[in-house]
């Protein structure tokens, strides 16, 4: 763990020096910026104070590192009021004196003497805020610093939350011509204003033991959780109360978050429009609406996280990414999603879709809530095998990458193909292309290789054709859900079951009727050891891996989509291949696009394995200059 | 208002031309900053103090500023004669929600520092910066220099207001009785000698001075100073802080002792 000097306030527009280390677990740092510094950070950290005031340091990680942790004087990995009084004391201190080298930290203007300059630029380092708090479009940091502050506490949060949902998310907000009430929050926890008492019982007693503590989170209905039922937004498992949480679902609770609410999805995570028969009659279904324009879908699979967290809803959100279901409803909900690398984040405790390609990541409103969110829920679980490949490739915190200047020396890559020709997303891929430009990073143009082997006989344009495993691997994955973590209070444990008991949307029926009759011998020649599947995804992530590598490349981007729909197959990328994208918003259709005004478009951002550090530092930077998101102006403050 | 512990200087000693060096490297930073024209600003600063009190009498010290925006921090000190008034321990008080610090070096000199937290805004409006609490104890023309202000502004831009205002309290010597009274008849109050308000004078300490914020002309005084290191605690305290602003005061307080 390190630190270093003047890093990026989160959040903010201040810019730091170019040389900021990172603590570096992954392989390789992506490109010249993170690497750049490691050097020497070790020199800077030999000459650097070490405790001054023989503090009794707390064992929780690094807050927002290194921003709000760089100038920690006293060793607990944050600033506070007790490292202001290191400061004081010291101030008028030159480099000249005894006892400099115990402050020369708190120096952050580099002038050689200790002043009242630097102690307010210690103090900014605290996560603290007694101005006012608005809860619309709050980060986790301003969540954070209000309730440090005693503006507001967890409880006033997450009822003003539970609020906001009572008001807003199934009632006709939206009298336009086809609106619809939003539809994205399934359930809503009755125990979570007990979770928010306990959480500023911690706050009183520990101070801010973690960046999610007393922070109001809203997961998909497909995560394990034991206050709420998970329905999969299926009636037919209404009473599915499940005795323990999903592995993620304990990572935001043991981080003191606050579960809200689960939110409305796509019956079993299929599509990318949501529709869910959840608590409704059987033959009855309803979609999830887009806040922005609710007479359009939210997208999907993750519509009702989408919705949610972009009409201020919840805090912070989470869906899951088997072929897009994070990414689709982030880039209509102008949000930011991370479909992590598949092994970072244990699946366990998660209705399957397609194990070979499920992920679980954040949906949030900035890249550093999505930093702080993605920080609690990583992990190995020996219940997901395939997260020992983590090990040693996660940082101590992604929030060490949120670097403003993170796209100085970058190179980015784009397919041209993968641009699509739609007015609105070339107008933005333009716009964004100049940004990168501007910010420094090098945008280049990549011609993917056409033939690579028998299992990718086209090259890149394989990987892209592959189809989702889900048709091959649901009925294997889901049974394997039913037997571990069903309720035994449903009925409906089988595709057969469910389709017998009539409660689920209507449309689905067929789908589940083929998918239910794949037999194990189909699955394992697709998704089995040698299936398939299984190496055109091995394969995938090789191929695409020597296209970041030949090309010297930090990231390759592409639209995840176009104003209320995909494009291509651009969102079969990250699942072919295994490997972790960042969707962040580029903007919006304007009427002069012709398309749908005011729609969102994401870019999103593929990187190497594990890499989702560097990728939402590029994804911080890039947000930083361009603050492309909206609040929709449908679901404001109440009055 | 939020007491701040008084801490004593006792650690460090700067030799003068090590402190020289310094003051001519601040100067320029003055010079710099000041130049920029940003955030944080007041309108005005005051000092107050009574007109008068006696020997053993609280005097109290109030440094405020009018029209102020963006105050995030700031540092000033109160320079004082150590001959006639004794700082009061802990008695420093500044705005509520924020960080302070006060160090009285026992000789003439409390330096004051506060800053806001985190994100929080800056101080708006008419804000006392500082109220400092002296105890009288020994009669005469008592001076209370603030030779400079520091501000800093939320986005670290700082501004120094130089000779940023004065007052003085005239402290009279108590009349103590010579010999034992012999009436029988008891006082009926405490004491018979507490001019509580001089009605002479009305209100002659609030020498208000608004701030130049410029370093300019700093090298004189400096000059002198360095090259008469007897001077009076005081004497040295303004004559430096004129040129480069607090820090350098709360040095030479220091390093003259």
């Amino acid at each position: 763990m390190s630190t270093q000097p003047a890093p990026t306030a989160p959040g903010t527009t201040h810019h730091p020096r170019k040389d900021r280390p990172v603590t570096l677990t992954h392989r390789r740092a992506a490109g010249g910026v993170a690497a750049l510094t490691l050097t020497g950070l070790a020199v800077g950290l030999a000459a650097a104070p070490t405790a001054v005031g023989a503090p009794e340091a707390p064992t929780a990680s690094a807050f927002l590192a290194p921003y709000y942790t760089a100038l920690d004087l006293t060793g607990d990995q944050q600033v506070t009021t007790d490292d202001l009084a290191v400061v004081a004391e010291g101030l008028g201190l030159t480099a000249d004196d005894e006892g400099w080298k115990d402050v020369a930290l708190a120096d952050t203007d580099g002038d050689g003497v200790l002043t009242v300059a630097d102690l307010a630029a210690v103090s900014q380092r605290i996560v603290y805020d007694d101005g006012p708090f608005e809860l619309v479009e709050a980060s986790v940091v301003d969540m954070q610093a209000a309730m440090n502050a005693g503006v507001t506490t967890s409880v006033e949060i997450t009822q003003e939350y539970l609020d906001r949902i009572a008001a807003y998310d199934r009632t006709l907000v939206d009298t336009g011509a086809g609106g619809r009430p939003l539809a994205s929050i399934i359930t809503t926890s009755d125990v979570a204003l007990d979770a928010a008492k306990q959480a500023d019982a911690v706050r009183a007693e520990q101070g801010m033991t973690s960046m999610l503590l007393g922070v109001p989170v809203t997961v998909k209905d497909n995560y394990d959780t034991k206050d709420m039922p998970t329905t999969g937004g299926c009636g037919c498992w209404d009473d599915n109360q499940t005795s323990t949480d999903a592995a993620m679902v304990g990572g935001l609770r043991a981080d003191g978050a606050v579960l809200l609410a689960k939110a409305s999805l796509d019956e079993f995570a299929f599509g990318f429009e949501s529709q869910f028969s959840s608590y409704q009659a059987a033959g009855s279904a309803t979609f999830v609406a887009s806040p922005y324009a609710t007479s359009r879908t939210a997208g999907g699979s993750s519509g009702g996280t989408g919705a949610a967290i972009s009409a201020n809803l919840a805090g912070i959100g989470f869906g899951t990414d088997t072929g897009g279901s994070i990414r689709v409803p982030s880039s209509y909900n102008q949000l930011v999603g991370v479909r992590p690398t598949v092994g970072l984040a244990s699946r366990d405790g998660i209705i399957p879709l397609a194990l070979s390609q499920d992920t679980g990541g954040p949906m949030t409103r900035s890249v550093t809530d999505a930093a702080v969110a993605l920080d609690a829920v990583v992990g190995v679980d020996p219940a997901d095998p395939v997260t020992s490949r983590q090990e040693g490739e996660v940082p101590a915190s992604y929030t060490q990458y949120l670097d403003a200047d993170a796209l100085d020396g970058a190179r980015i890559g784009y397919v041209p193909s993968m641009i699509g020709t739609n007015r609105t997303t070339t107008r933005l891929w333009a716009e964004t292309r100049a940004t990168l430009e501007s910010l420094g990073a090098t945008v280049v143009e990549v011609t993917p290789p056409t033939s690579y082997s028998t299992v990718l006989p086209n090259g890149f344009a394989s990987v892209l054709s592959e189809g989702s495993g889900s048709t091959n691997e649901f009925k294997h994955d889901l049974d394997e859900y039913v037997a571990n973590h069903l309720a035994p209070e449903v009925e409906a444990r089988t595709l057969s079951g469910i389709v017998d008991s009539g409660r689920y949307v209507p449309a689905r029926r067929s789908t589940y009727v083929s998918r239910g009759a794949i037999t194990e011998a189909t699955y394992q020649a697709w998704a089995g050891p040698e299936g398939t599947h299984t190496k055109v995804l091995a394969e995938g992530k090789t191929l695409v891996t020597q296209m970041l590598d030949g090309a010297d490349l930090d990231a390759l981007v592409y639209p995840s989509g176009n104003p209320y729909g995909t494009i291509g197959t651009n969102l079969r990328l990250s699942p072919n291949t295994g490997l972790p994208a960042v969707s962040v918003p580029m903007g919006q259709a304007t009427a002069a696009d012709a398309t749908i005004t005011g729609a969102g478009v994401n870019l999103e951002l593929l990187g190497r394995d594990f890499a989702e550090g560097p990728l939402l530092g590029l994804a911080f930077a890039l947000e930083q200059a361009t603050q492309a998101r909206t609040s929709p102006a449908l679901y404001g403050p109440l009055g | 208002m939020t007491h701040t512990p008084t801490r004593r200087r006792v650690r460090r000693r700067a030799t003068l031309a090590g402190g020289l060096a310094l003051a001519a490297g601040l100067l320029s930073a003055v010079a710099t900053g000041t130049a920029a024209q940003a955030a944080p600003a007041v309108a005005d600063v005051t000092v107050d103090a009574p007109a008068s009190v006696d020997v053993g009498d609280a005097v109290e010290v109030t440094v405020a500023v009018t029209g102020a925006a963006d105050l995030f921090a700031y540092d000033l000190a109160v320079a004082y004669d150590a001959d006639l008034v004794e700082y009061v321990d802990d008695s420093a008080a500044t705005p509520d929600g924020g960080f302070s610090d006060a160090a009285d070096d026992g000789a003439g000199a409390v330096a004051v520092a506060y800053t806001r937290l985190g994100t929080s805004p800056g101080l708006e409006g008419d804000v006392t910066l500082a109220t400092l609490t002296f105890t009288a104890v020994a009669a005469g023309e008592a001076p209370f220099d603030v030779p400079a202000v520091t501000l800093v502004g939320t986005d670290e831009e700082t501004l120094t207001l130089e000779d940023a205002g004065s007052a003085t309290t005239t402290i009279t010597a108590v009349e103590v009785p010579t010999e034992e009274p012999t009436e029988t008849t008891p006082p009926t109050d405490g004491g018979t000698t507490e001019p509580v308000d001089d009605e002479t004078t009305s209100d002659p300490t609030s020498t208000a001075t608004s701030g130049t914020g410029a370093g300019t002309g700093g090298g004189g005084p400096l000059a002198s100073t360095g090259a008469s290191v007897a001077v009076v605690v005081v004497g040295a305290l303004l004559a430096v802080a004129t040129g480069v602003g607090i820090l350098v005061a709360r040095r030479r307080a220091v390093a003259s002792r």
